[in-house]
């Protein structure tokens, strides 16, 4: 089954088009990155799928189940950790998990407990006090303390310090595999992503251009160097290359057999087959969607 | 629900405590003060209490000075002026501070919530109108005169209604507008026009101030509909609203 499933998703601000016609899935017990530059349509896609947009065309279900935008039960399933929001400073970190706990109806002591275990928040000083950082790992705790069998997270270690942002991750790998959780977070952090995704969703433009898993993207995906074999041999049309000194730079991305195919029928020789760093797949694909827009 | 009534209530008392403070030292000091010297005027300007004998003799009137002075002039001034500031931040508050996402994301209803913030609104308004007016009453007993309590009881009743109906309005003005000064200042201004024009013969049903000290079966009627009305409206409103 899948935790979450979009379809045709249209959002519009005015005149902007933040979303036109996404659709992606997220299966159940994935973690899937959803990846884009800035204005991609990320936290507006985030922002419909917890219900805090609801003018949009298109359909979203949650473990099967159709959700329209006056929809408040499903979002018990949902822990969501957003990129930019703010808590009642007034509060300290304990009444704030309190509160949290009497409006979703769940305590979450003993994820709480687990959670101070590891990062040790400072629960009972007002959350004015808080760091950025500190805000964000007192949401994680929020968005987690009801057990949620689906994790939304956008830009999850924005304001964290490396240290932090290891154990968070470190911590999310180990809670999603013992628990099953799906997971489903944005970032502008390549190496993250890779990091904990097992699945990554490429949106530009507020569409879907690449739906892959992590492993699959990186298995079919190189930098081959070719050579003219013969002094006739024409590159194909639809690749892009970078010319010098005879020696031709093709980015294989998500399609290395069939491009090592066309380029051997086309009279290339592959000098060298390299494989390639995730970040650059990812901005290799953003430029190659560029060049084919355009 | 309870739970945000809970935290609306935590959140909202200073305000309301220093409100309290605010009309129960008005109706504390001034009115007191107020009815001392105009009653005095009687004695010591005979001249003028020839000319104007009639309309003197209502000054000693204890149920005159409470209508004029008190529900007709200090309360409906801050009432109205309260029930705006508690009622233009129950969500615009919320997205000003950009708590709207962390509370609009739980598993809780926009209109639970909406109905939450608008109670403890209505409620932290209405208090310190009925405290300082009960102050009144005490310093009504000071003064050995009859007092009309059905009188005094429909004009309580009276601002009651009509306060919480600026509550409603100002909530309804603040699901539109994400800005507590903006909104404020629009409805403040929408609110003055609306007094202004109502010289107008044709437009005087838009005299806010009528709801306050105006006809009592009309009043009452007015606010009531008129706090139906905007709660639906408001209703629609949340439920489209976007964070």
């Amino acid at each position: 089954m899948n935790a979450i499933e979009c379809k045709g998703l249209k959002k519009s601000y005015r005149t902007i088009e933040a979303l036109r016609g996404l659709s992606f899935t997220v299966p159940e017990g994935s973690i899937t990155g959803l990846l884009g530059p800035n204005g991609a349509g990320k936290t507006t896609t985030l922002k419909i799928i917890n219900g805090l947009l609801t003018q949009y065309k298109g359909e979203v279900r949650i473990f099967g189940q159709p959700v329209a935008p006056s929809d408040f039960e499903y979002r018990k399933k949902i822990g969501f950790v957003p990129e930019e929001f703010s808590l009642y400073e007034y509060m300290s970190g304990s009444e704030i998990i309190a509160f949290n706990g009497e409006i979703t109806g769940k305590e979450g002591k003993e994820i709480i407990k687990k959670l101070q275990s590891i990062f040790n928040l400072p629960l009972e000083r007002k959350i004015a006090t808080y760091s950025r950082g500190m805000k964000k790992l007192l949401s994680l705790y929020l968005a987690l303390q009801t057990n949620p069998r689906l994790i939304i997270l956008d830009e999850p270690t924005d304001g964290l310090d490396p240290i932090v942002r290891s154990k968070f991750f470190d911590f999310i790998i180990d809670y999603v595999s013992n628990s099953g959780t799906t997971v489903l977070f944005s970032s502008h952090i390549i190496p993250e992503v890779e990091r904990i995704s097992d699945r990554v969703v490429f949106i530009k433009n507020g569409k879907k251009i690449l739906e892959e898993s992590v492993d699959t993207l990186k298995e079919n995906s190189a930098l081959f160097i070719v050579k003219r074999e013969n002094s006739n041999a024409k590159m194909p049309p639809d690749l892009l290359y970078n010319e010098k000194d005879g020696y031709f730079e093709i980015f294989a991305i998500g399609n290395v057999k069939f491009v090592k195919e066309k380029l051997l029928l086309s009279g290339f020789e592959v000098v060298k087959e390299l494989p390639l760093l995730f970040e650059q797949i990812f901005v290799k694909f953003m430029e190659a969607y560029d060049e084919s827009s355009a | 629900m309870k739970a945000v009534l809970k935290k609306e209530f935590k959140e909202n008392l200073l305000k309301a405590v220093i409100e309290t403070a605010l009309l129960s030292g008005i109706a504390a000091t001034l009115i007191p003060f107020g009815y001392k010297i105009l009653g005095s005027l009687e004695t010591q300007i005979p001249m003028v209490m020839q000319k104007y004998g009639e309309l003197f003799a209502k000054l000693k009137d204890l149920n005159f000075f409470i209508v004029s002075q008190w529900f007709g002039k200090n309360l409906l001034e801050l009432a109205i002026l309260f029930a705006i500031i508690n009622g233009i931040g129950i969500i615009a508050g919320e997205s000003e501070r950009k708590t709207a996402i962390f509370l609009f994301s739980k598993p809780i209803s926009r209109r639970s919530i909406y109905c939450a913030k608008i109670i403890v609104a209505t409620v932290y308004t209405v208090v310190p109108i009925a405290i300082s007016t009960f102050l009144i009453l005490l310093f009504a007993k000071t003064v050995p005169q009859h007092i009309n309590y059905v009188l005094f009881l429909k004009l309580l009743a009276e601002s009651i209604f009509a306060s919480s109906l600026t509550v409603v309005l100002s909530g309804a003005v603040s699901i539109v507008i994400d800005d507590r000064i903006k909104g404020g200042f629009i409805l403040v201004v929408a609110i003055i026009g609306a007094v202004f024009l109502s010289k107008i013969k044709m437009f005087r049903f838009l005299n806010y101030t009528l709801l306050f000290t105006g006809d009592f079966a009309r009043s009452i009627t007015f606010s009531l509909v008129g706090i139906a009305l905007l709660v639906i409206l408001s209703i629609h409103l949340i439920d489209r609203k976007e964070f």
